[in-house]
């Protein structure tokens, strides 16, 4: 009997069950299918079908089908990119490793500067002070012997007497020495005039002998500053290092950072 | 992730959030390889290779339902295999699956209680339907699979294989009528809730 039944009416019998029939056609179907037996057998059949098909088991996928890069052809771009990734880690770790050593390197060099330069300093004050005096104090005892250096034998040993004497007389021991360190002693007659107060134009004192002149100049204030101002120029090293220290952190933060990015693709 | 924020990382050649997708619609794809198809291994063929062409095309994916978009690219697949095969016919194996079992095996049917008759019904009767299907034009055998199968609406099966709605609507009508005319003897071996369903309607 659903045999006689047009395509049309099983395409609004099909269109019925999916409720995918305007107002008006499901209307007229309501009214078709309730005086018509073979059209309802028909919607009946039809419903059975659907419901069999809507029934079939769905499977579950056999295995992932999750693509690899080789599947899609991006094997040469993930390898390249991994060889990229190790070399700009590496030469991130190699940069970072060679500017701590020269930054270290270079404190311990900055470190040692300072020293060299107090060492110099205290070399100067040595030479400033000359042979050794008489330490002072109030014990005024036997002048101490103490070597002098070779171009001067008498005169320092002269010096030292006299300073001796300078203190026990009336001077101080400051004034003394002030006026050994600008002259030379030259005579004994000289002596006398240091026993006596000191006066102003002894340090005007003309100064005989060569190394004397020698070694009362390179004490003058100027020839003082000269080493200092000779450790306060940084060393053609320092610079070189200071440039390699700037070009090594650089580089260390260029290829950390493309290390990272390249690291947050393949993570 | 959302599913758009999912596309536009694998757009960008993003594969694991691909990968996010595949894992997502991979079981609708190979049922719909599957229904349309017959055979498990070339069904299971069909699905990962639609998945790397819509990797490949994923830029003229152009917004929409992407569900659609995938099984547009699957079903088309699909015809494919159905004409080259109609060019070089063979006589096809029983259908087994990866552990040589049938596919249409009363596992789908079957509850605890079934008698071996009754399983032995049901595996019948999914061969019966399966083969119902085969025996559809590949077009009708397409909408009937989207609609009733992996339950798209009209629109969406209009948009998968590329028709207007009243073609959906036609070759659905027509697909169901054949399956009806194929089934009409193995009614009796629907199961017990179909059987009620009748009467009720009856």
């Amino acid at each position: 009997m659903t045999n006689r039944i047009s395509p049309r009416d099983w395409e609004a019998l099909s269109a019925y069950l999916d409720n995918q029939l305007g107002k008006q056609e499901y209307q007229q179907l309501e009214t078709r299918l309730s005086a018509e037996g073979d059209l309802q057998k028909a919607l009946d059949e039809l419903r059975k079908t659907r419901q069999l098909l809507r029934s079939i088991p769905k499977y579950r996928a056999p295995r992932s089908f999750a693509l690899t890069p080789a599947m899609v052809g991006i094997k040469n771009r993930g390898s390249s990119q991994q060889g990229a990734f190790t070399m700009l880690r590496l030469a991130s770790f190699l940069a970072t490793f060679f500017f701590l050593f020269i930054t270290v390197g270079s404190l311990i060099v900055e470190t040692n500067q300072p020293v060299q330069t107090v060492m110099m300093s205290s070399e100067i004050e040595n030479a400033r002070e000359g042979p050794p005096f008489g330490m002072g104090g109030g014990g005024g005892g036997e002048p101490v012997e103490q070597p002098a250096p070779a171009p001067l034998p008498t005169q320092e040993a002269q010096v030292s007497s006299l300073d001796q004497e300078s203190e026990i007389v009336e001077g101080g021991v400051l004034e003394a020495t002030t006026s050994v360190e600008g002259s030379v002693v030259e005579s004994p007659e000289a002596f006398q005039a240091f026993t006596a107060p000191m006066e102003p134009q002894t340090v005007d004192q003309p100064v005989a002998g060569e190394e004397p002149v020698q070694k009362a100049n390179s004490l003058q204030p100027g020839a003082e500053t000269e080493p200092e101002t000779e450790t306060k120029e940084p060393s053609p090293i320092l610079l070189i290092l200071r440039v390699v220290q700037v070009t090594l952190a650089i580089l260390a933060l260029i290829t950390g950072v493309g290390a990272f990015l390249l690291r947050r693709k393949f993570l | 992730m959302d599913e758009a924020a999912l596309i536009q990382l694998a757009r960008k050649g993003d594969l694991d959030a691909f990968n996010r997708l595949v894992m997502a619609y991979q079981d609708m794809v190979f049922n719909q390889a599957y229904r349309m198809i017959s055979e498990f291994d070339v069904a299971e063929d069909a699905a990962q290779e639609a998945f790397i062409i819509a990797y490949r095309k994923l830029n003229t994916y152009r917004g929409g339902s992407f569900k659609a978009w995938l099984l547009r690219i699957v079903t088309n697949l699909c015809y494919d295999e159905l004409r080259r095969r109609k060019r070089r016919p063979t006589t096809p194996l029983e259908p087994v699956d990866q552990d040589d079992e049938e596919i249409e095996s009363p596992r789908w049917l079957s509850d605890p209680g079934e008698s071996p008759e009754a399983a032995a019904e049901r595996a019948e009767l999914g061969r019966a339907l399966q083969g119902c299907l085969n025996d559809l034009p590949e077009d009708f055998k397409a909408i009937v699979t989207l609609v009733d199968i992996q339950g798209m609406d009209y629109a969406e099966a209009a948009e998968v294989i590329g028709t207007p709605l009243g073609t959906v609507k036609s070759r659905l009508a027509r697909a169901r009528m054949r399956l009806r005319d194929c089934l009409q003897g193995f009614w009796e071996l629907l199961p017990p809730s179909f059987r009620l369903l009748e009467e009720s309607d009856t």
